[in-house]
Formats: C-alpha cells, structure tokens, sequence
C-alpha cells in the first residue's frame, strides 16, 4: 500500500494555495484605486537619532521553541548503545555507518559513541568551533505528554500546573523595564506565552512587511480612532501604529534590507525557508540597533507520529542551515549574541508501527552563541535500559531546564534574581554553559 | 482643527510611542458599553455580522423568534445562497495567468468513492486539492449570504473544535467535501453520533495518523488528542498519577474523573486497524481496498485486554466494538459536558464565560445527551441566556469573521477566487489550515498582537481599495437612499451601516472634513467616480474602526 506521506504536498503544495510566503503585504495609496497597487514604498531615510542599545552589557536572547515535541533521540544520541538499536529500526536512529549514519561528536557526557544527525553539519561545525553546546537528557519534569500543557508550562517556566499570569521572559522584562525603540519582538502571528504578561510585546512579520496600511490624510483619522480609549482593541491597535511610527521614522527599512541582503548570506532556500526568513528578519533588527533585547521564534511540526525518517531529516536540515546562516550572518555580533533552542518534550525510546514515535519526556536542548562553552554535551546521561527509563519507557529527566535558562538569565541577561524569573525553581544549579 | 494639525498629529503619537507602551499595561477587563441598539449587537453575536436585511427582520419577528428559527435551519430554503453557490467558479488551468478557466464547483455534494477517484492519478496536484478549495470557496460564500447564519457559526465551531489541517496531506484535501458535510449535518445534532461519524472520516484517521496504527506498539495520536482536545480536555489529564490508574478518583468504581497516559495508551491499542480503505490490501484475499471509505483491518487491531478510565475492556473483542466502547466512555463522560459547554459559551459569550451559565448547559447538554438534537438544546440555552443576549464587547472578530462581516456590511457581490483564499493567508487566518489539533486561538489575545491587528487593517484595505474584479463588487453609491447627498449624510450613513452608533465628535468632524475635502460638508458631491472612491476610502476606514473589530 502508499505510505502515508504529506511529501507530495510539501514538495508541489509551496506552489498552489498554501504557498504564500513570499507574499508581500502591500502599502495602499487611496490616490491609486483601480490602479494597480504600489510595489513597495520606499521610506524615506530620516536624520533622526536611533535611540541606541543602553544596555549593551546584556546579550540579546533568542528564543527559538521547536513545537510539537522534536525527538532528541533522533537528533544526537549513543549510538553504540544496545538499548537504542534494540528499540528503533535503522531509520529512526542513528547509526554508526549506512543510511542513517551520524557525525561523532567530541566530549560525550558518557563513555559512548554520540553522534549528531547527518542533515546538520551546519550545527557538527558550530560544535566542534565551540560555539554550540548541547545538554542532553533536558526537559520539564512535570510529567505531562500533552503538546499544548507542556508547551505551557515551559513558557511559564514552571513545572507545575499551578496557573501563572506571565510568562517567564515577561517577567524577566518586568523586573528590567527594557528601553530601546523595538526591545522586544516576536516573529509571529500572536504573541507567544513566553512574552504573556509584558504589555509592549510587539508580533510583527517580516520586517519590510511591517508597513502602513494607508497614506495621509486617511492614516491621521486611523490615529485618531485609536487615540484615546482603554479597552484592549484600542490598547492594541495604539501600540501597532506607535510601532509601525518608530520604525518607519527611525529606520530607512526597504534599503537596509536590500543591502543586507546583498550580503547573501545562506538561509536556506526549500526546507526551513521560513525560519531563514525569520532569522534573517532578526539579524536585520540586531544590525539596525534599535535596542533589541529579547526576540521569540517557533520552527517547525515536530511531531512525527508517522513518516519520521523524511520528515525529521527535512526540519533538520532547515534548522541546521538557518541557525547556521543566521550565525554567519551576525559574525560581528556574536559576543552579544545567546540563541536557546528547546521542545517540549522528547520522543519514546521505542518507535511505533507507523515508522514514527510518540511522545516521550527526556530531550536535548542547545545553547549558541560567543560565550558559549561550546563543544560539548553538558548534563547526565541517564542511559537507555528498562530500569532507566522514564516509567520504564522514555529517556529520563537529569537537566531540569530552567538551570539552562536561569543560567543564561544570571550570566547572559545580567539579572541576578533568577527566582523573580522562575519563582518555584528551587535552586540555581548552573552547567557551566558560559565562558 | 486644520490639515497641519492632523498631519502632526501622527508625529506626536510617533513620540509618545513609549509612552503608549506604558499605559497600555492598565487594561481593564471589559470594555465600556456602547449605544448600540440590541438587534444590531445580538446579530453581530448570532452571525457573521449585521446585515440591513437581517435588522429590519429580527425588528419584525422579534429576537426570540429568530433564534428560534435559526436553531432550525433549513439550508435548502435560502434561494440566494443556493443561486451563488450555483454560480460560483473557481479557476482551473493555472498555466494560463492571463485568462484562466472557470469551473463551477462541483464536488460539494460528490460520495467519497467519488472523490477518492480523483487520487488515481497522484501527480494531478491540481484535481487533488481542488474539493478542498470548493468547500473554501463555499464556506466563505455561505458565511457572507447563507440566511442560516448560526448554522454557518456553528460549523466553523464544530471544524475548529475537531480541528484538521488540509495542508497536511493531499488525501484530507481531496475528501474535504465528505469531511464539510459531516460538520453540516452534526452541527445542532448529537454529540456521541458526531464524534464517531468524525472518527472514521478519512480526514481525521489521516490527520491524527490513526489510519496507520496497528499492534504493535500502536500509534497514541489520535488517541491522546480524543481526551486531550475533543472530549475531556486537559483539565482531566491527571498525569500526575503517570500508569497509577487505582490512584484517580472514581476509577475503581468505573468513574474515573480524569484520564492519565495510561488511558492514552489503552484507547490507541482499541483504535488499532481503524483505518481507511486506500489501496489496503483485501484480508479475505480480493482485489486491494480503494474507496477513501473507513475500513476496519483486522489484522493490525490489539486484542487483547485493556482499561480505560477504570473500565476493563474483555479481551478479543472486535476491533469496532473496542473502539467504540471507548467513544463511549469519553462522549458521555461528564467533563466533556463542561469541556464543550465552556467552549460553547466562550465562542458566543465571552473568552472567560459565566460559570453559572457553563453550568446551565452542562445541565441541558448531559439531560439530552441522547437526544439527537442535543447540541441544538444545549445552544438554545446559551443564546437565549441574559449574558448573551445582553453582552457585547467580549469577543474579538477572528480575521474569517471580521472579513465575512465587512462583505455583509458593505453588501459586496463575493465570488471568492483562488487569489482571494490565497490572500487569507495573510490575514492569519486560512480556512482549515491551523496545522496543531487545537484549532484556531478563540481567545482575544492571540488576535490582538500588532501583526495581527495589522494584518486585518491590511487585508480590509487590501480587499476594498485594491478591488480584485473577479471576485468583489463593491456598487456602495447604489445602495445609498436618493435622499442621501450631501457630504455631511454620506458620512452619517455609512457611520450608521457599519458602526450603528455615532462617532466621538472630535473625530467625526475630522473624518467628515477629510471625506469633504475641505468643502462645505453639507453641500452635495456630484455622483461621480471621484465620488465612488472616496465612499470606498471611506467605508474601508470604518471598517478599521474599534468599534467594528468585535462581534
């Protein structure tokens, strides 16, 4: 019989009804009805002062979440280990030689051969420069297999399910009221549960995207409906013209783009597109220093129930060539630079009969960035034998992954007050993640 | 107020662009109450937005006549919805940019081995998508004309709630036409019915891979988002209590509260060999199994014994009868009741709905919960309630309802074309293409970013100003009385239209001197082109106004 695939879709489906990506909103001039639309506006270059980065001493924080669950043990993995072979076919493993074979990797966490999925060289190479670190083993601690109460919790920065009105990014803003024209941004259409609870999140598209929707004198009357009046869609549709003001009167956004483009950096052009996109959007805003503190991203439909030896390999790859553009494109700011890279939970050690996994608890996470003690695979390995398990069947949990984030809120954000941020944490038990 | 004023008016905003931020942390819960007259607001509540035609209706009929009405839907008497889905096209042929062919919809109402005939030719991308596009182009001409307007609110629910992306594969595309009649024909129906009928559609076995399951290990995602998302919620995920079954209240007397991994795993083992009859090989050794329809493969089913929610389940029992004691267990379970109720409510009423009224339906939901009419029963009571009927300002316009509203204000002539579906896309907000489970964000928050505020200004400007011929008419000077003419009515007209309440002066003497152009605002505009456009411009600046951005 077929296999179930979704691979005819994304290979011809980019064209058709779904594939818009590449679509441009457009600004509207009313002196051009029936007119075609304007291709693009150019915005003029004004003199006026940015208003510089006050707080340099900080890193910018990228927060990239793989949603839906990326199966860590895909992603790098003992691949010597006899309980691991046991308990996947080839394909949904790495191996030591064939097909699915991995690229070994420096400083194991145990005397084992680890090694990293072959889709992301990209990522072996920021390893082994010392850029990258991997903790393997990583996770939320609560014990919840659902996508969205995982996802939740995380963005809390909790471990229970005790609710909370902030996300664990917004409360670190709170408590450090940013300053700067665009502090902070999330490359998305909401606003995401990390940044719920500080008021001047701003979600926005691509950057050249983020432009007016109508001219003078109409757009004065679009100020003036949102002058004024406290309920949340006036309070919404304020802070949007606000933002689209600072960047249109401080930032000569379409030739800057242009220009940086011209550096050609490689994002990648067919699987992860999106994320380069992304990336790429960010490390124009990081360029155009307009105070730019924290940016949240999502990549990816990690949850390969079915068909995972395709489509793992193809998020790989997008992950693995835009983090590695996105890296190169920042060469001169890299000291200034920590990109955290987590998912909710791992995948089972044990694959299903759908050539895919379900979901599991253990995983790794990734840290990248100058100050990185790259190179190595921080954390316990629990091992993969029955008794090891998680409730005898997923990889267990040795890295509770708020000690990564709270380390990199101590060492990389510079606020000392890691419990402000992760109140029921118990204690602050950094890797060594940072130089 | 002069020209240079308004003009500096967005530079001072521009400066206080910080300061904005920080007022804007006070944000209070509710929004003040308007002088909107009470048909306009439950309409806006009860359909994709206010039509002139609906108003002068409800104010004949009365609004409990209505909604009584509208809870009996009969799709089949509403003669202009009929005519337009009869007349509407879509283009085939996409070599050809420049005079594209049109073709009727035609697979809306096509059996599923019907549709599963145009799988045989798998390169065909184009014939393959194509009914899910018709059901697009459908639902969207239904959403602005239908007369069953609750009808079309609760489908959209009900496709939200079992939510499936048809991007995902190319076989859900192709039996979306199947999928859109099941969500038609259950929307007021019963729910125990309507969760199996939904189960065995090809779109979900697909979606949530159970079409590939079998023993063994089985695959858990259709099971786990059956509790997670369609029946229980995770407010039962008691996980906590990992594979400690004895330890959930009310499990050792077979009533359970909640539901632990441990169940997860047990319902996907009863689901194993539920799956769909595509190019399946035959057990009894005929030709291989190709209708698209739900099959039951035997081989693959788990059979032996397994318990779910403190019930043991015999072992060897048919892989049918496993799968649908599960059903069972999860439709009729009491946190279901509350689980759809509360998002029943959420969508009509409020993001954070009454409790007491949550409670009333649960009441009504588990009396009928035989009934095949149930869902119809549990709706009643919620749009007859006080809290709806006098509520407004709660729920924000999701992108699908905030366009549909504005073709329904404007009275548009609407036959959306492929470019139209595509350009929803970027107004955040494509029809079935919300790629996790849980469906498109019913919460205020999520659609009030800045992108998303921004993309809805675009998509209203987009539509209106940049008028994609084949697909929108707008003859907005047609529709204003005679004894509309000067600058001063016009305004007041389409204010009344599209807000039905007044402008705070300030900025009401602001717009009518733009739309004036400085001329005396009561003298009276030739009707011309010039005319024609500015009305536009006019009628699409309303459309941004708050006041238009909730229900």
């Amino acid at each position: 019989m077929k296999t179930w695939t979704r691979r005819a879709l994304l290979a011809t489906g980019s064209a058709s009804i779904a594939g818009l990506s590449g679509a441009l909103l457009q600004r509207k001039s009313f002196s051009s009805i029936n007119q075609p639309a304007r291709s693009r506006v150019s915005l003029q270059q004004t003199t006026t002062a940015v208003t510089p980065n006050g707080q340099s001493d900080r890193d910018i924080l990228v927060f990239l979440f793989l949603r839906g669950g990326c199966d860590g043990l895909n992603l790098v993995a003992p691949v010597d280990d006899p309980h691991y072979i046991d308990a996947r076919p080839p394909s949904l493993r790495l191996t030591e030689r064939g097909e699915y074979a991995g690229m070994r990797l420096k400083n194991p966490p145990v005397d084992a051969d680890f090694r990293l999925h072959a889709s992301a060289p990209e990522l072996k190479d920021l390893y082994d420069d010392g850029h990258l670190a991997l903790i393997h083993a990583c996770g939320l601690t609560h014990g919840t297999r659902s996508h969205f109460e995982a996802q939740e919790l995380m963005e809390w920065g909790t471990a229970d399910t005790q609710r909370m009105k902030q996300g664990w990014i917004a409360r670190y803003l709170n408590a450090n009221q940013p300053t700067g024209l665009l502090p902070v941004v999330a490359i998305s259409d909401g606003i995401p549960t990390t940044l719920r609870g500080y008021a001047d999140a701003v979600a926005m598209p691509a950057l050249e995207e983020f432009v007016t929707p109508i001219d003078e004198p109409y757009e004065a009357i679009l100020q003036s409906f949102y002058t004024g009046g406290d309920d949340p869609v006036r309070q919404a549709g304020a802070l949007t013209l606000s933002t689209l003001s600072t960047v249109q009167q401080n930032l000569d956004v379409q030739a800057e783009v242009s220009r940086l483009r011209a550096k050609n950096a490689s994002y990648p052009e067919e699987e992860g597109y999106e994320l380069g996109r992304t990336l790429q959007s960010i490390a124009h805003l990081i360029r155009l220093d307009v105070g730019l503190q924290v940016v949240t991203v999502d990549y990816g439909d990690w949850d390969t129930h079915v068909e995972q030896p395709y489509l793992f390999t193809e998020l790989v790859r997008g992950l693995s060539q835009a983090l590695g553009a996105f890296y190169d494109d920042l060469s001169n700011y890299r000291d200034r630079l920590t990109v955290v890279v987590m998912s909710e939970f791992g995948r089972r050690l044990k694959a299903n009969e759908s050539h895919g996994t379900d979901h599991g608890f253990g995983n790794v996470a990734m840290v990248l960035g100058g100050n990185v003690n790259g190179g190595k695979i921080y954390g316990q390995w629990p091992g993969l034998a029955n008794a090891q398990l998680d409730d005898g069947a997923d990889l267990a949990i040795t890295t509770d992954y708020r000690s990564i984030l709270s380390e990199v809120v101590v060492n990389r954000l510079k606020y000392p007050q890691w419990q402000t941020v992760f109140p029921r944490f118990e204690t602050y038990s950094p890797l060594g993640l940072f130089t | 107020m002069n020209r240079r004023h308004l003009l500096s008016l967005g530079t001072t905003t521009v400066l206080g662009g910080i300061a904005l931020r920080t007022l804007s942390q006070a944000r209070p819960a509710i929004a003040a109450s308007s002088n909107v007259p009470r048909e306009r607001r439950v309409l806006n509540r009860l359909s994709f937005g206010a039509t002139p035609q609906d108003l002068a209706r409800v104010r004949q009929m009365g609004i409990n006549a209505y909604i009584e009405e509208q809870l009996h839907p009969n799709v089949e008497n509403d003669p202009d919805c009929q005519a337009r889905l009869r007349a509407a096209t879509l283009a085939i042929g996409s070599d050809d940019h420049s005079r594209p062919k049109q073709r009727p919809l035609q697979t809306l109402d096509w059996s599923l081995p019907q549709l599963w005939q145009l799988t045989e030719d798998e390169d065909d991308f184009e014939a393959l998508i194509r009914p899910a596009a018709e059901v697009m182009a459908a639902t969207w001409i239904r959403a602005v004309y239908s007369q069953w307007q609750l009808q079309e609110l609760l489908v959209d629910f009900w496709h939200n709630h079992f939510n499936i992306n048809i991007f995902k594969d190319e076989w859900i595309a192709v039996t979306w036409p199947y999928t859109d009649r099941l969500m038609r024909q259950h929307a007021l129906g019963n729910f125990r019915v309507f969760l199996e009928a939904i189960a065995q559609s090809p779109a979900m076995l697909l979606y949530l891979d159970n079409a590939s399951s079998k023993a063994s290990p089985a695959n858990e995602n259709f099971a786990r988002e059956l509790f997670e998302l369609h029946t229980l919620d995770s407010e039962r995920y008691l996980n906590d209590r990992y594979q400690n079954w004895r330890d959930v209240p009310g499990a050792i007397e077979q009533n359970a509260i909640g539901y632990i991994d441990q169940d997860v795993y047990e319902a996907a083992r009863a689901f194993t060999g539920w799956t769909i009859a595509a190019e399946l090989e035959d057990e009894e050794g005929g030709e291989d199994l190709n209708t698209g329809e739900f099959h039951i493969q035997n081989s693959w089913h788990d059979p032996y014994q397994k318990r779910v929610l403190g019930v043991e389940f015999a072992p060897n029992q048919p892989p049918l009868a496993d799968g649908r004691k599960v059903l069972d267990l999860v439709a009729y379970h009491p946190g279901t009741a509350d689980h759809l109720c509360t998002k029943l409510c959420r969508r009509f009423v409020a993001d954070d709905p009454p409790p007491s009224l949550v409670q009333a339906a649960v009441k009504t939901w588990l009396e009928h919960r035989e009934n095949p009419h149930q869902i119809r029963e549990t709706v009643r009571v919620i749009v007859q309630s006080p809290e709806f009927l006098d509520g407004e300002r709660q729920k924000v316009k999701r992108p699908f309802e905030f366009l549909a509203s504005y073709l329904r204000a404007t009275q548009a002539n609407f036959n959306p074309s492929f470019a139209f579906l595509e350009s929803t896309e970027n107004s955040g907000q494509m029809l079935f293409g919300w790629p996790t489970p849980e469906g498109y964000p019913d919460r205020a928050a999520y659609w009030l970013s800045t992108h998303s505020t921004l993309a809805r200004w675009h998509s209203l400007f987009d539509l209106t100003l940049n008028e994609q011929a084949d697909a929108i008419q707008f003859d907005l000077q047609a529709q204003m009385p005679t004894e509309v003419r000067t600058h001063r009515q016009i305004v007041d007209y389409w204010i009344q239209r599209l807000l039905g309440t007044a402008l705070d002066s300030q900025t009401y003497e602001q717009l009518l001197q733009t739309f004036s152009q400085d001329r005396n605002p009561d003298s009276s505009p030739p009707r011309n082109a010039d005319l024609k456009g500015r009305v536009r411009q006019l009628v699409a600046l309303l459309g941004t106004h708050p006041d238009f951005q909730w229900r």
